[in-house]
């Protein structure tokens, strides 16, 4: 992801207008008709990195630890949760789901979401 | 505020029941941040805390209760959660994670442990009646994204805090997150790698070994690591298998799903399966449909505001239903493509041109979507059903459609309920690759009604756990529900303390439980539902006529009508179709033909019979489906054969049905008017 830093805590995407956001919105839709409120390939990429250490499934690295009355125990070291996500769909309605994966976050992300369901 | 101060501020929050299991939030916040952010707040939804960072505990602490309040365990649950900075932008963002901090296996848990089954870690405490994490850390971890409703962080939305999941269109329900996800955490997770299909360290989890995929007839923990990745994206083909869960959903999933069934011709004859939208009524609503396929045939489309572009316009085709039709679909169920417009334009138009019904063809590969009603202007007034069959279904239909008449059935699929199989069996979500969705940790969207942990927030959130507490109890939370010291599998009373097992009958069923309890009825079956089973029930219905003199034993009809005269009462004939013709009367058993038509008189309606004329020229092939015409004659060749022609296009003039008593005496009047004109000549 290229960002550059800005006076905040936050980095600026090029293109973004951190001045004033709602005008941002508002050009976002002017400018896209289709989609006007599908996230930036940056940002769902931005998305899926923060998920992936949390949704990951993989094991590779975990440590097993044989328990003195018996049993193994693995510690998930932050991995194997659940993460509920959101965006607005192309009438700006919130629409709102739960991943496990960055496969489905990022399908959540880039695909046009609905609730339940897609209207076209 | 100090800690001191929202700790007290928590403790006069209204408290749910008892719960059976105290489950802890552990605030993991900085002082001043999150649950400790000292912003004054007036109180909501029955949330009262008077700071933000006491709503936002008291929201956490909420769900947690309300989980409590179901789960039994022995041992206290922790959650450490903390309000943190997640990734976000302006119209998009991780709301909130949550996991379990570990799983164990083979920990010598007590009753319902299974062997080489990993267990997450609240549960394996759970079993085992003791803390078992070495650690001694917390059983959870949840971070929920604090930045929401900030600038560039998912803007106009916020949290919000009540109890009473009344967040409006731009809040996001807290309590309602929180369960969903921490249910994930308690166990309703599979650790299975959807990347690679690889177990956790070679052993399945107690939620996997319950998933079945009924296309390959395999459990998930009998398959290989490629098998699970072919099954993970399989749409509603993979159940959850626990007998709680499956018995739950006998009674929480019984709203009946649609299919359609092609009768004719035989290339494309059988069921097909449709998923229903919300766009307008539904099949079970306007009842059974029996017709024709007509493809869509489009006039040229004109993109409305808030629908699509010009440029996009530019791609539509003749089929795609976005443009009025040419002709009309009078009687018609029309097939249309999915793409272009909103499916509410393709179910309007298709309406307004006179179709009864609409299926839509996928126009992706995998499963049919659940099609729901456009959000803008202009209003709809759809009232007819619309179902989507998937790309390769309806690419057949059409085909065949394209080349002759195609009768079809939209109908109610016999004994099988939206998100359930034919054996009652909930599915879990198995979305294909191209849908965007979540994978077999939730229950499957097409679920009604909507369900705690599908993996749509649906804005229709209660406090319930709904099919999600039956699924627990069958990984093991509950391992012993009615607490006699017997484990559920090997108890004949589970949910009924009964700790001698008695049984007078041998049934299986133990006295303490069984509706019948002198004699054996393994199936306990109530037609009834009284609390006597029809075994020990001498009038089953309830209808006041004793089951030895009633003509309808199992259905209640104190009237005994019996039109027939048969011997079975009205009430109890067989009506596979449910046209109102007792099957041993219809002339079309398995077809809902209302009217009984049977134009050719040869026993069989017309709704089912493959030559309804009986000129022995198959309806499929037919030019006069209705009426008898061997000859196959059609004056004007337009399709349409002379018996069924009422205007023959060829001369311009109205042409009598061939064997019509009329047919020879107009023939010789036209005859005698061509004379005359030619003498004038």
């Amino acid at each position: 992801v290229t960002s550059v830093a800005n006076a905040g805590s936050r980095p600026v995407y090029p293109g973004e207008m951190r001045w004033f956001p709602p005008l941002l919105l508002l050009l976002g839709a002017c400018a896209s008709e289709d989609a006007p409120f599908r996230p930036s390939p940056e940002a769902v990429q931005k998305h899926v990195a923060d998920l992936a250490p949390a949704v990951t499934k993989s094991a590779d690295g975990l440590k097993l630890t044989s328990l003195a009355g018996g049993g193994v125990y693995v510690d998930t070291e932050g991995r194997m949760q659940a993460a509920m996500v959101a965006r607005r769909d192309a009438s700006g309605k919130l629409v709102i789901e739960c991943v496990d994966s960055t496969a489905a976050a990022e399908s959540f992300f880039r695909a046009e979401p609905t609730a339940k369901g897609a209207t076209e | 505020v100090t800690r001191a101060a929202w700790v007290l501020a928590a403790l006069l929050v209204p408290t749910i029941a008892a719960a059976d299991v105290e489950v802890i939030i552990v605030n993991g916040d900085a002082a001043g941040v999150g649950m400790n952010d000292p912003t004054a707040v007036a109180p909501v939804g029955g949330n009262p805390g008077t700071t933000l960072g006491q709503q936002r505990f008291n929201a956490l602490q909420r769900a947690a209760d309300l989980w409590g309040q179901t789960l039994d365990s022995e041992v206290p649950i922790r959650i450490r959660a903390t309000w943190a900075a997640r990734s976000c932008d302006a119209t998009s963002a991780v709301l909130a994670s949550c996991g379990s901090n570990g799983f164990l296996r083979d920990f010598g848990g007590g009753i319902g442990m299974l062997e080489n089954t990993w267990y997450a870690r609240a549960l394996a405490d759970r079993l085992a009646g003791a803390d078992l994490d070495p650690a001694g850390d917390a059983d959870m971890v949840a971070t929920f994204n604090i930045n929401i409703g900030k600038d560039d962080c998912l803007e106009n939305a916020h949290w919000y805090y009540g109890f009473d999941h009344e967040e409006g269109d731009s809040g996001v329900d807290v309590v309602g997150t929180a369960m969903h996800e921490f249910g994930h955490g308690l166990g309703f997770l599979s650790t299975v790698d959807a990347a690679t299909g690889s177990l956790l360290s070679g052993f399945p989890d107690a939620y996997a070994r319950f998933l079945f995929d009924i296309q390959t007839n395999k459990a998930w923990t009998a398959m290989s690591n490629a098998e699970r990745m072919a099954s993970a994206i399989r749409p509603r083909r993979v159940v959850f298998t626990g007998q709680n869960a499956v018995a739950a959903a006998q009674t929480t999933l019984v709203t009946p799903i649609p299919r359609l069934r092609v009768t004719a011709p035989g290339s494309v004859d059988g069921n097909y399966e449709v998923v229903e939208g919300t766009l307008s009524t539904t099949v079970a609503a306007s009842g059974v449909k029996t017709a024709n396929l007509q493809v869509a045939n489009d006039n040229l489309f004109v993109p409305r505001t808030g629908d699509m572009t010009a440029a996009e316009a530019a791609n539509a085709s003749a089929t795609d239903g976005c443009g009025t039709n040419k002709a009309s679909m009078t009687g018609k169920i029309a097939i249309v493509d999915r793409g272009l417009c909103s499916f509410s334009y393709k179910v309007q138009n298709a309406q307004d041109s006179g179709a009864i019904a609409v299926i839509v063809v996928n126009n992706v590969a995998g499963s049919p979507s659940v099609m729901v009603p456009a959000t803008f202007t202009p209003p709809f007034t759809t009232t007819i059903p619309a179902v989507m069959v998937s790309q390769a279904d309806g690419t057949a239909l059409k085909n065949a459609a394209a080349s002759g008449t195609v009768s079809v059935v939209l109908e109610l699929e016999p004994g099988v309920t939206a998100g359930a199989d034919a054996l009652h069996r909930p599915f879990v979500n198995t979305p294909s690759v191209l849908a965007p969705g979540s994978s077999v940790s939730h229950w499957d969207p097409t679920a009604i009604p909507n369900l705690l942990m599908e993996p749509n927030a649906t804005g229709d959130e209660t406090d319930s756990v709904d099919m999600t507490l039956p699924a627990f109890r069958d990984i093991g939370w509950y391992g012993d529900g009615d607490l006699d010291g017997l484990p559920d599998p090997s108890d004949n009373c589970p949910l009924a303390a009964n700790p001698e097992q008695f049984d007078g009958d041998a049934d299986g069923d133990g006295d303490a439980c069984d509706n019948c309890p002198v004699v054996p009825n393994g199936d306990q079956a109530n037609a009834d539902g009284d609390s006597v089973g029809d075994a020990c029930d001498n009038d089953d219905d309830n209808d006041t006529i004793a089951d030895s003199g009633d003509n309808c034993p199992t259905d209640a009809n104190p009237d005994q009508a019996d039109g027939d005269g048969d011997g079975v009462g009205d009430a109890c004939e067989l009506d596979d179709d449910e046209d109102g013709i007792p099957d041993a009367d219809d002339n079309c058993p398995e077809t809902a033909n209302p009217t009984q038509e049977d134009s050719d008189g040869d026993g069989d309606g017309d709704a089912c019979d493959e030559d309804s004329d009986g000129d022995k020229i198959p309806d499929a092939t037919d030019n006069c489906p209705t009426m008898a015409n061997v000859d196959q004659d059609d004056r004007d060749d337009d399709g349409l054969g002379d018996p069924c022609d009422s205007k023959n296009d060829s001369g311009g003039c109205a042409i009598a049905p061939s064997g019509s008593s009329s047919s020879g005496l107009l023939w010789l009047m036209l005859l005698s008017i061509g004379a005359l004109l030619g003498r004038r000549r």
